[in-house]
C-alpha cells in the first residue's frame, strides 16, 4: 500500500532540480553500487529469456507427456516435470515473456493514466482536483489485493484482465504522486520564467513542468514492476488471472499446489524462485536511478526537514510497501 | 593543536566555517559523528585523559557532570516530542539520582536561574512552542543541570535574532560569574568572543594560528590571519567594501603543506610552504604559529 | 491534557468513515451489476422451475433496476440486515461474524510477530550499521518483499509439514479436520485456555504457527526497513547529540529519545502493512484452508455471491478505515506538533 503516500510528501518538499540523465553518469553510479548492478543483471536476464526463451527451450512448454509426469529434477529435466509431464525449466523460461509483457503493460498503463490524471488535477486544481482526490481516498480504502481480485473477477480470466486489474490498483498512486509534484513544481521559479517568456499553458504543462516531475514517477514505476509481478502471479494463482495450463509463474505454482500432497515440491518451487528473483531484480535496480543520483538517496542530503523526522527516510523505504 | 583552559576561565575558539572548531569540541566529549574519530592526542581534564576513557566511562562520569555542551539552533537541539520539563527532570533523575519530586523542584529552580519567567508552565511546553531564545535558555538549563566544571558553547547565538543574542550573552557572562565554571566558546564571531572571553584561540584549518588574551589579540594581532579576520569585521562607520581574505578555506582532506595559511597569506615567505610553524610565545600570554608574524619583520629590519 | 480534544477529533474522523464506506459500497454494487449474467441462474443451476427462479430473483431484489437494489440494500443495512448469502443460505452478517475471528486472530498474531521482531531488528541494525545484524535486517527486508506470499506458505508447508512433519498440514484452525472448538471469544488460543483445554491450546498454536509466520515474515520486511531508516536518521539528529552530551545512558537515548521520535513514521508503515496484510491474508487463507473472511470472500467472488461480496467489502473497508483512524489518533497523541 501507500508507496505513493510515501513518495509524494518527500517529493513535494522540493521539486527535483531540472536535470537531464546522462548515460555516463549512470554508468559511473553503477560502478559504486553492486546491488544495482546485480539488479540490472537479473533484469537483463529476464529480458533475454523473454526474447530468446522459446528458442533456447529444449522442450515444448505445452508438450504433455503423461509417461514423464511429475519426474523429480534430473539431468534431462533440471527442474523436473509437472503432473502433465511438461518440463518445468522450459515453462519457467518461456513464462518470462508472458509475465514481462503483462507487468510492463500494466506499469505503462497505470503510469500513463495516473500521471495524466494527477498532472491535470495538480495543474488545474479546483473542482477537478477535489473530485480526483476524493475518489482516490475511496479507492485506497480497499486493500490492494482485494481490489485487484474484484476487478479481475468482474472482467473474467485472461491476460488482459491481469493487466487491467494490476494497473487499476496503481493508478491512484501515480495520480496522487503526480498531483503533489505538480503542485510544487508549478509554483517554482522556472515555471514562472516559462510563463514570462510567453509559453502557453499547455506548453508549460507538457514541455516544462511534466518533464521535471518524472524522476519520482520513474522510481515509482520501477518499484511497481516488482510488486506487479507478485500481484499478477497472485491473481493467476487463485484462478482469477491467467488460467491453467498457460505457462505463467503464478499458474505453475497453483498447479504445484494441486500436487502438494504427493510431495512434488519442484513443480511450485522453481516458478516461485523465478518470481522472487525477478522481483529482487526490479527492486535492486530501483535503488539507484539515473539522473541526479538516485532520487531515493538524494533527499537525505539535499532537503532536510529538521523538526519532523524527514520523509526522506520514508522515501528510502519506498521500495517496500505495496 | 594544544589548548588549555583554567578553571573559571572563558576561552574563545574562533575560526571560519570549516576550520575545525566544532570537531574540536565534539572530540573533547567523544561525540564525533561517524565516520570521524580521534586518531591521536589527548584531552586532559584535571590530569585524566578523556580520549583514553571507554565510552561507558565518558558517559557515566564526564558528560553532563564534568563537561556539558550547548549548541546552535537550540530548538533542534531539544527533543521535539518530549516536554522540556521532562527532558530536564529525566537528566536530574538519571544523572543525579533524584526522585521525581526532587527533580521537579530542582528543575524549576534551575529554570528560574536562567531567567525564565513562569517556569511551571514553560516546563510543560514542547520545544516547538518556545522561541529560539527561550529554547536556548532551556538548553543552558539542561547543560547546567549536573553542575559541570566546563561548559562548551558551540555557536550558542547562531540562529537567534540580535536582541536575543545579546540576552544569551548576558546570561552566559552572569553564569560564569556566579558558578565559576570554565567555558569554551566556539564561534566565528570575533565580536561575540570579545564580549565574553578572557582568552581567544584563532583556528585556521584545524590548527591554532594564534592564542592570546583578547585585548592583546585585538590591539596587536601577530598572525596575518588574525589580522585579516579583524580587518574583515563589519563595523559601524566603515567606508568602502569590507576587506575579505583572498582565496578559500583550506581543504582539510588535502591541506597545503607547511603553514596551512600560506596560499592566502600576504606575509608568506618561502619557508612558509615548506615548514609548519610551531606555536611559539611572542609576548606574555600570547603565542603565534607563524614564520613571519605581523609587525615583527619590520621591527627586525628597523633595528638591524 | 488535550484528551477531550483528542476524543472530539476521533469522533469527527469516525463520522468521515460513513461517506467513504457508502461510496465504496456503491462501487462494489456497480462492479457486480456490470458483470453479465444473473447470479441466481448460476447458483441455482438448470433444474429449477422458471417460477421459482423468478421468486428467488425477486427475494434478492435482482429483478429491479440497479439504483433500487442499492436503495433497498441500504434500507436493510440500516436495520442491520446484510442480506442472505446465495451459497451458505445464511445471513451474511452471521457468516461474517463466524469467520471474522479466524481472520482477526491470524492477522493479529502475525502483526504482533512482525512488529515485535522487526522493530528490535531495525533498531539494532540502525545502531550497528554495516554489522552482521544489519546484514540480517537487510536480508529479511529484501526476501520479505521479493517472495510471493503464497509461495512462501507452500515452501514452509513442504518443509515443516510434509518433510519434517513437525506442524499440522493445511486443514484450518485446529490442525485437524475432526477437532472443533465452541467459540467463546472466537480467538481459539484464548478459548482453549479459558476452558482449560491445554492439549487443544497446543494444537491451535501449532496450527497457527505456519500461517502466522508466513504473513508475519512478509509484514516484517517493511517495518524492519522503515525502523532502520528512521532510526539511522533520528540518531544523527541534534537532539540525540544533546541527550548524549548530557551523559544519558545509551539505552535511554535510544529507547526514550530516539524511538519516541521514530515511532511516528514507524506507526504509519505498520498501518500500511496492516492494510496490506488484510489483502495478502486472502492468499494465506487459501493456502492453509483457513476458514476466515479471506476464503469466504474468495468463494463469494467465484460464485457471484453478491450479498456476501458486499458484506465483505463493507467490513474490510471499515476495518481499513479504522486502522487509519487509529493511526491518526496515535500520531496526534504522540506528536505534539500535530494540529487537530
Amino acid at each position: 500500500m501507500a508507496i505513493e503516500e510515501i513518495v509524494a510528501p518527500g517529493s513535494s518538499i522540493a521539486a527535483p532540480p531540472p536535470v537531464v540523465g546522462r548515460f555516463s553518469d549512470f554508468v559511473y553510479q553503477l560502478r559504486g553500487n553492486p546491488a544495482t548492478f546485480a539488479g540490472l543483471f537479473i533484469v537483463a536476464l529476464i529480458f533475454l529469456s523473454a526474447l530468446l526463451g522459446p528458442v533456447l527451450a529444449r522442450y515444448d512448454p505445452y508438450g504433455v507427456n503423461l509417461g514423464d509426469a511429475a519426474v523429480p529434477p534430473s539431468f534431462a529435466h533440471p527442474f523436473g516435470t509437472d503432473q502433465y509431464g511438461e518440463d518445468v525449466l522450459t515453462r519457467v523460461v518461456v513464462a518470462a515473456r508472458l509475465d514481462l509483457i503483462m507487468v510492463l503493460s500494466a506499469v505503462v498503463l497505470s503510469t500513463v493514466i495516473g500521471v495524466t490524471i494527477g498532472a491535470l488535477a495538480g495543474f488545474f486544481g479546483h473542482f477537478f482536483d477535489e473530485g480526483v482526490m476524493r475518489s482516490q481516498d475511496v479507492l485506497q480504502a480497499f486493500p490492494r489485493f482485494v481490489f485487484a481480485m474484484a476487478v479481475a473477477w468482474a472482467l473474467g480470466p485472461g491476460v488482459i484482465t491481469v493487466i487491467v486489474a494490476t494497473a487499476a490498483i496503481n493508478i491512484p498512486g501515480y495520480a496522487r504522486l503526480m498531483r503533489g509534484l505538480m503542485l510544487s513544481v508549478k509554483e517554482s521559479q522556472f515555471a514562472l520564467a516559462a510563463v514570462a517568456v510567453g509559453n502557453s499553458r499547455w506548453r508549460l504543462l507538457w514541455r516544462h513542468l511534466l518533464p521535471n516531475c518524472l524522476t519520482p514517477v520513474i522510481v515509482l514505476s520501477t518499484l511497481q514492476c516488482g510488486f506487479t509481478i507478485l500481484e499478477a502471479a497472485g491473481l493467476s494463482f487463485i484462478g482469477l488471472g491467467v488460467r491453467v495450463p498457460t505457462a505463467e509463474w503464478g499458474v505453475m505454482i497453483s498447479m504445484g499446489l494441486q500436487d502438494f500432497l504427493q510431495g512434488h515440491w519442484w513443480i511450485y518451487t522453481f516458478p516461485g524462485l523465478a518470481i522472487a528473483v525477478a522481483v529482487l531484480g526490479f527492486n535492486c535496480r530501483t535503488s539507484s536511478i539515473p539522473s541526479g543520483g538516485g532520487y531515493r538517496q538524494c533527499p537525505c542530503s539535499r532537503f532536510r526537514i529538521s523538526a519532523r523526522v524527514s520523509f526522506s527516510a520514508v522515501a528510502s523505504c519506498v521500495s517496500w510497501t505495496a | 593543536m594544544s589548548l588549555e583552559i583554567e578553571p573559571g576561565e572563558v576561552l574563545g575558539l574562533v575560526g571560519e566555517t570549516g576550520s575545525g572548531k566544532s570537531v574540536t569540541a565534539y572530540s573533547i566529549i567523544g561525540l564525533l559523528k561517524q565516520p570521524g574519530r580521534v586518531v591521536g592526542g589527548e584531552v586532559r581534564l584535571q590530569g585524566r585523559d578523556l580520549v583514553a576513557l571507554a565510552e561507558s566511562e565518558l558517559e557515566e562520569e564526564i558528560r553532563g557532570k564534568e563537561i556539558s555542551m550547548i549548541f546552535q539552533n537550540p530548538r533542534e537541539a531539544l527533543n521535539p516530542v518530549i516536554t522540556v520539563g521532562r527532558q530536564l527532570t529525566q537528566v536530574l533523575e538519571i544523572r543525579r539520582g533524584m526522585s521525581k519530586r526532587e527533580a521537579r523542584q530542582e528543575a524549576v529552580k534551575i529554570v528560574k536561574s536562567v531567567h525564565i519567567s513562569d517556569p511551571e508552565s514553560r516546563l510543560g511546553s514542547y520545544p516547538h512552542q518556545l522561541s529560539g531564545g527561550m529554547a536556548q535558555r532551556i538548553m543552558i538549563s539542561l547543560a547546567l543541570s549536573c553542575e559541570p566544571r566546563l561548559l562548551i558553547a558551540d555557536e550558542p547565538t547562531t540562529g537567534l535574532d540580535v536582541t536575543t543574542q545579546y540576552q544569551i550573552v548576558q546570561l552566559l557572562r552572569e553564569l560564569r560569574q556566579r558558578t565559576g565554571m570554565a567555558m569554551l566558546l566556539i564561534t566565528h564571531d570575533l565580536a561575540l568572543a570579545a564580549q565574553i572571553c578572557d582568552r581567544v584561540a584563532v583556528l585556521y584549518a584545524g590548527r591554532i594560528a594564534e592564542v592570546g588574551r583578547i585585548e592583546h589579540l585585538f590591539q596587536s594581532p601577530r598572525h596575518p590571519y588574525t589580522k585579516a579576520l579583524l580587518a574583515s569585521r563589519p563595523r559601524l562607520g566603515l567606508k568602502g567594501d569590507i576587506v575579505t581574505i583572498a582565496g578559500n578555506v583550506a581543504n582539510l582532506m588535502d591541506p597545503p603543506g607547511g603553514c596551512r595559511f600560506h596560499p592566502r597569506c600576504p606575509n608568506a615567505v618561502s619557508v612558509c610552504s615548506r615548514e609548519q610553524p610551531a606555536l611559539e610565545p611572542m609576548e606574555p600570554g600570547q603565542r603565534v604559529a607563524c614564520h613571519n608574524p605581523v609587525g615583527v619583520r619590520q621591527q627586525v629590519a628597523a633595528s638591524g | 491534557m488535550g484528551s477531550t480534544r483528542l476524543l472530539l477529533y476521533a469522533a469527527r474522523r469516525l463520522l468521515f468513515i460513513v461517506p467513504v464506506m457508502l461510496v465504496a459500497l456503491f462501487l462494489v454494487f456497480a462492479l457486480t451489476r456490470i458483470v453479465p449474467g444473473n447470479p441466481i441462474d448460476r447458483v441455482a443451476g438448470p433444474y429449477i422451475s422458471t417460477e421459482r427462479r423468478a421468486e428467488l430473483k425477486h427475494l434478492a431484489y435482482l429483478d429491479r433496476p440497479f439504483y433500487e437494489q442499492f436503495a433497498l440494500y441500504l434500507r436493510d443495512l440500516s436495520h442491520g440486515d446484510m442480506g442472505t448469502s446465495y451459497t451458505t443460505a445464511q445471513d451474511v452478517s452471521k457468516d461474517l461474524r463466524q469467520r471474522f475471528p479466524a481472520t482477526f486472530e491470524l492477522v493479529t498474531y502475525a502483526m504482533l510477530f512482525a512488529v515485535l521482531a522487526a522493530i528490535p531488528l531495525g533498531i539494532a541494525a540502525a545502531i550497528k550499521k554495516d554489522s552482521w545484524i544489519d546484514s540480517v535486517a537487510r536480508a529479511v527486508s529484501v526476501l520479505g518483499v521479493s517472495m510471493p506470499i503464497f509461495w512462501l506458505g507452500l515452501m514452509l508447508l513442504y518443509v515443516f509439514f510434509y518433510y519434517l512433519d513437525w506442524l499440522p498440514g493445511p486443514v484450518g484452525r485446529t490442525g485437524s479436520a475432526t477437532v472443533f472448538v465452541k467459540p467463546i471469544t472466537g480467538f481459539f488460543t484464548v478459548d482453549s485456555l479459558l476452558t482449560g483445554n491445554f492439549d487443544l491450546f497446543g494444537q491451535v498454536v501449532k496450527a497457527l504457527a505456519l500461517p502466522c509466520f508466513t504473513l508475519g515474515f512478509v509484514a516484517m520486511a517493511p517495518i524492519a526497513r522503515m525502523t532502520r531508516a528512521v532510526m539511522v536518521e533520528v540518531l544523527q539528529s541534534d537532539y540525540i547529540r544533546t541527550a548524549r552530551s548530557l551523559g544519558l545512558p545509551f539505552r535511554v537515548v535510544v529507547l526514550r529519545h530516539a524511538l519516541k521520535n521514530a515511532m511516528i513514521p514507524i506507526l504509519t508503515i505498520i498501518a500500511a502493512v496492516y492494510g496490506y496484510a488484510l489483502g495478502g491474508e486472502v492468499l494465506v487463507e487459501i493456502i492453509f484452508s483457513w476458514p476466515g473472511m479471506g476464503q469466504y470472500s474468495y468463494n463469494a467472488l467465484l460464485s457471484s455471491d453478491f450479498p456476501a461480496i458486499q458484506g465483505f467489502v463493507l467490513l474490510v473497508t471499515f476495518l481499513y478505515l479504522v486502522i487509519y483512524l487509529c493511526l491518526d489518533i496515535a500520531n496526534a497523541a504522540l506528536d505534539p506538533r500535530v494540529q487537530y
